[in-house]
């Protein structure tokens, strides 16, 4: 089997998802074209070398529609001989785009893969492409479903994190973006956007608020409470009959953030790491998707996480740094319990609650801000991991060279 | 043409007045044969312009024939008479014809689809013109066209209210819903249905006009995309798992409104062939319908049944609490065997000193717990303190009860508790049934625990139940539970030889 090899990871700054967010001007194609414009600007790449084009997109209807990735590849002006593909596997697409890139590699079937992903949520909102699950009454009544904010809380309640845990758990992601932007910690791989006269649109992750504290959090209503009181707490309840009742406590400050982004990851062979002379940063050591209970849906990660371990033939206490994905702060309490993995190992540089979750973008992301780290401070071992609606989780194990 | 369900009467301006005759049933096998054939008669008559459906009955009180429906024993059987007559009246509706339909008195949910797929509806003006809708929740629902075609002509959130209601609607709300077209004196009636057909030589559903498709209701817009989550999860919480009939009237909708009424014709047909052979299905309409009784219990028994029913369950909830089951999980197995109320909420309304009386020797430790909880004042509701705490309109179960009875570490499974719940209320309905009847009828008995007592109405009752689900597994279970739980499992031989005789 080929190493994938890992030459280079960029990403758009974050915008705030909404109507007045910076990069609410900018369409989603534009930023994944962005994104491969500068992987093949950052490498000297002939695109022509570029075999496929994969990219995490949850909701691709729209403007997103009509496959996004192979649409990114024809406005960045790449070789029309780069296919891509639209991936969704939720939250985790980016990364999942990532591990069919690398998965291309490895099995000789690529020379050089883009893998990465795409959201514009300001533009094409949040739940927009439907879905049976949710609204077909047979498949939503025999699978329990429930929106993910519910499962966040129903997830707090079963294992005990009560509003202070969370709370203090999204302090800290401020506290720790906050610290990386001043230090400058992800000027390696962001990019910024601009427009086509050159002039800046965004430079910064714009989404963090550095000056959350316990008590200006604990102002914020938790958001779930009434979604829940119309029937879902207690189809949560069918399905968990061991809990009296649901506590909610997350909200807009302890869950992931909405936002605008797109990223990209460069994977390629040998072959190309010398025809190029680039550098490779890092391998994929390991990569797994599991299913895990829908209801609940968000405790994936320790599971997925698990079996790429194993993949790798890896132990929990071998990873230097971890990304999790900060969906919701429970969800990072539960994977931080699960694998018995200390928090000053996990999302250092902060995560989605403080700098936000463009979802198909965010897997890639994290790849690269876990890779930039590793290099920083020197380390070896990185895993990559995200919570996935309908009950999934994916993970990726890479190690520095 | 005069058949025995159906007359058919030409007038000199090519218009036939299609008339069910008195009957009060429909949907059996001579009907749909008779309807099937006038149909025909009609699309082949190059002579007939237009059709007038009326009754000759006062009402338009059509039901469905259950025993007919029931009779039939195999999905393929069910699925191609219920298609028959969903097919003939698919295809008057598409003849181009115009087809006006008459409507008076009371209109049940089978006279309701028969009038629906006319291109006009006219309500004859009376204080007594009115559509009675039965809640779905019960059994019955459309399965010729209602739930494609109400959904169509007033909306989706519109019908599933209807449908999910006992609601009797006057012809002036119908006409409000866009149910009906006109409202008319009596001496008017055929008259306008004659006006609308001249004028309209050339008549289709808005759901077949090319023109309109794009008006017709879309589960994916976004207000009926945000509804139809909301709405599942709410009636999943209502019915919990059970009253599929419920789940399969909104899936009808959803699934049929994602196609057109040809398709969802066929979505309605399959899912009303398997609605009707699901055992919960069956199990109410046989108690509630077919077999509902003439007689009436006495008030007077009905009350003490209840009474020791309701401590019955409420002691059976304590006995739970004190073998080291978590509370949460008690509350839960009653609430999803829709029992109104958890246990201990139960023991809690109707003071925790209820279940003294239903205490043997062997629960020592049942009443001591009891008597603890007096001793601080927590007798239940009354004084907002019991296994619960109120306050105000919220309630949660009582923090401290685990310190006087901690909960095992290991818990079994929700449907063990369930179990053992609903054997403890049929156990104790069958013990007062031979202490208290006077009536040797087990079907009166079911229909009373249902509707008077609090027992699950998707049981049937307990006769039924036990008699659905297998009184050999009833009788086994039992023996089983007597053995560590107690005399209170023991099934009497009169009790065993009821069950066998329904």
């Amino acid at each position: 089997m080929n190493e994938a090899l890992i030459f280079d990871t960029v990403r758009t700054p974050r915008g705030k998802g909404k109507k007045s967010g910076a990069l609410n001007e900018v369409a989603p194609v534009q930023l994944a074209s962005k994104v491969l414009k500068s992987l093949e600007n950052r490498n000297n790449l002939n695109t022509e070398d570029v075999d496929d084009v994969v990219l995490g997109c949850v909701h691709p209807i729209g403007e997103q529609g009509a496959d996004i990735a192979r649409t990114a590849v024809l406005e960045a002006e790449w070789h029309q001989t780069v296919s891509g593909v639209q991936v969704d596997r939720f939250c985790a697409s980016g990364l999942e785009a990532v591990n069919i890139a690398a998965a291309q590699v490895m099995s000789g079937q690529s020379s050089l893969s883009v893998g990465g992903g795409v959201e514009s949520m300001s533009r094409v909102p949040l739940g927009s492409s439907g879905g049976a699950w949710m609204t077909d009454p047979t498949v939503a009544y025999n699978s329990y479903f429930v929106p993910q904010g519910i499962s966040a809380d129903l997830l707090a309640t079963k294992y005990n994190y009560t509003r202070n845990d969370v709370d203090s758990y999204a302090v800290s992601s401020q506290q720790r973006a906050s610290e990386a932007w001043k230090e400058n910690k992800f000027k390696n791989s962001i990019i910024p956007v601009k427009d086509q006269n050159n002039l800046p649109i965004l430079e910064v992750d714009e989404y963090m608020r550095p000056d959350t504290t316990m008590q200006s959090l604990g102002a914020l209503e938790p958001s779930f409470e009434k979604m829940g009181n119309h029937g879902f707490n207690d189809v949560a309840i069918l399905k968990y009959p061991e809990i009296e009742s649901i506590k909610h406590v997350h909200h807009a400050g302890n869950s992931s953030g909405i936002v605008d982004g797109a990223a990209g990851v460069l994977i390629g062979n040998k072959k190309m790491a010398d025809k190029y002379e680039l550098k490779a940063r890092a391998k994929i050591r390991s990569f797994a998707s599991i299913g895990s209970e829908p209801t609940i849906m968000l405790t994936g990660p320790a599971d997925s996480a698990e079996k790429a371990l194993k993949k790798a033939n890896m132990k929990a206490s071998d990873i230097d740094l971890f990304e999790m994905n900060e969906a919701f702060a429970a969800v990072v309490l539960r994977f931080m319990e699960a694998l018995n993995v200390d928090h000053s190992k996990v999302n250092v540089n902060g995560g989605a609650i403080a700098l936000g979750h463009p979802l198909g973008a965010t897997g890639a992301i994290i790849l690269g801000t876990v890779l930039d780290e590793l290099e920083r401070r020197d380390l070896s071992t990185g895993l990559i991991t995200l919570c996935v609606g309908a009950g999934m989780g994916t993970a990726t194990i890479i190690e520095r060279i | 043409m005069n058949l025995s369900n159906i007359k058919l009467i030409n007038d000199d301006q090519g218009i036939v007045n299609l008339v069910i005759k008195s009957k009060n049933t429909l949907i059996n096998e001579e009907f749909i044969n008779d309807f099937k054939k006038s149909i025909n008669f009609i699309s082949d008559s190059k002579k007939i312009k237009g059709i007038i459906i009326s009754t000759d009955h006062n009402n338009y009180d059509y039901d469905y024939d259950l025993n007919f429906i029931l009779s039939l024993k195999n999905s393929e059987l069910i699925f191609n008479t219920i298609t028959k007559l969903s097919k003939a009246l698919r295809k008057l509706e598409t003849l181009g014809k115009p087809i006006v339909s008459i409507v008076k008195g009371k209109i049940k949910l089978g006279g309701l689809e028969i009038i629906l797929h006319s291109h006009y509806r006219i309500a004859q003006k009376d204080n007594g013109t009115k559509f009675y809708f039965k809640n779905t929740k019960y059994s019955i629902i459309p399965s010729i066209g209602g739930s494609q075609r109400l959904p169509r002509q007033i909306g989706i959130n519109e019908s599933i209210n209807l449908y999910l209601s006992d609601k009797i609607i006057s012809a002036e709300e119908a006409l409000e819903l866009n149910l009906v077209n006109e409202i008319v004196d009596e001496s008017q009636l055929v008259h306008k249905a004659k006006e609308y057909i001249i004028k309209n030589p050339f008549s289709l559903q808005d759901w077949d006009n090319k023109k309109l498709l794009n008006t017709q209701p879309n589960p994916f817009s976004t207000k009926n995309l945000s509804y139809f989550i909301s709405k599942i999860a709410s009636l999943h919480a209502d019915t919990q798992d059970h009253y599929p009939s419920v789940k399969i009237l909104i899936s009808s909708i959803y699934e049929g409104l994602n196609t057109d009424v040809n398709s969802g014709l066929k979505i309605e047909a399959r899912n009303f062939t398997w609605l009707i052979q699901h055992i919960e299905t069956e199990s109410m309409l046989e108690t509630l319908i077919l077999n509902k009784p003439k007689e009436k219990l006495k008030d007077e028994i009905i009350d003490k049944f209840k009474k020791d029913f309701e401590e019955n369950y409420a002691a059976e909830g304590v006995r739970l609490l004190l073998s080291g089951v978590s509370a949460a999980l008690i509350e839960n197995a009653g609430k999803r065997l829709d029992f109104n109320l958890g246990p201990l909420e139960f023991a809690d309304k109707l003071e925790i000193q209820c279940v003294i009386s239903q205490l043997d020797s062997t629960d020592a430790s049942a009443a001591s717990l009891i008597r603890s909880m007096q001793k601080i004042n927590r007798n239940g509701l009354s004084n907002n303190k019991g296994f619960y705490d109120y306050k105000e309109r919220k309630k949660n179960i009582w923090p401290d009860l685990t310190d006087l009875i901690p909960a095992s570490k290991k818990q079994p499974s929700v449907k063990e508790i369930e179990s053992r719940l609903l054997y403890s209320a049929i156990n104790n309905i069958f013990y007062n049934y031979n202490k208290y009847s006077n009536l040797k009828n087990p079907e009166a008995y079911d229909y009373m625990v249902i509707k008077n007592v609090g027992f699950p109405l998707w049981t049937g009752g307990a006769f039924r139940w036990v008699q659905k689900n297998g009184i050999k597994d009833f009788i086994n279970k039992n023996a089983e539970y007597a053995k560590t739980l107690g005399s209170r499992f023991i099934l009497n031989d009169n009790i065993i030889n009821i069950i066998k005789s329904i």
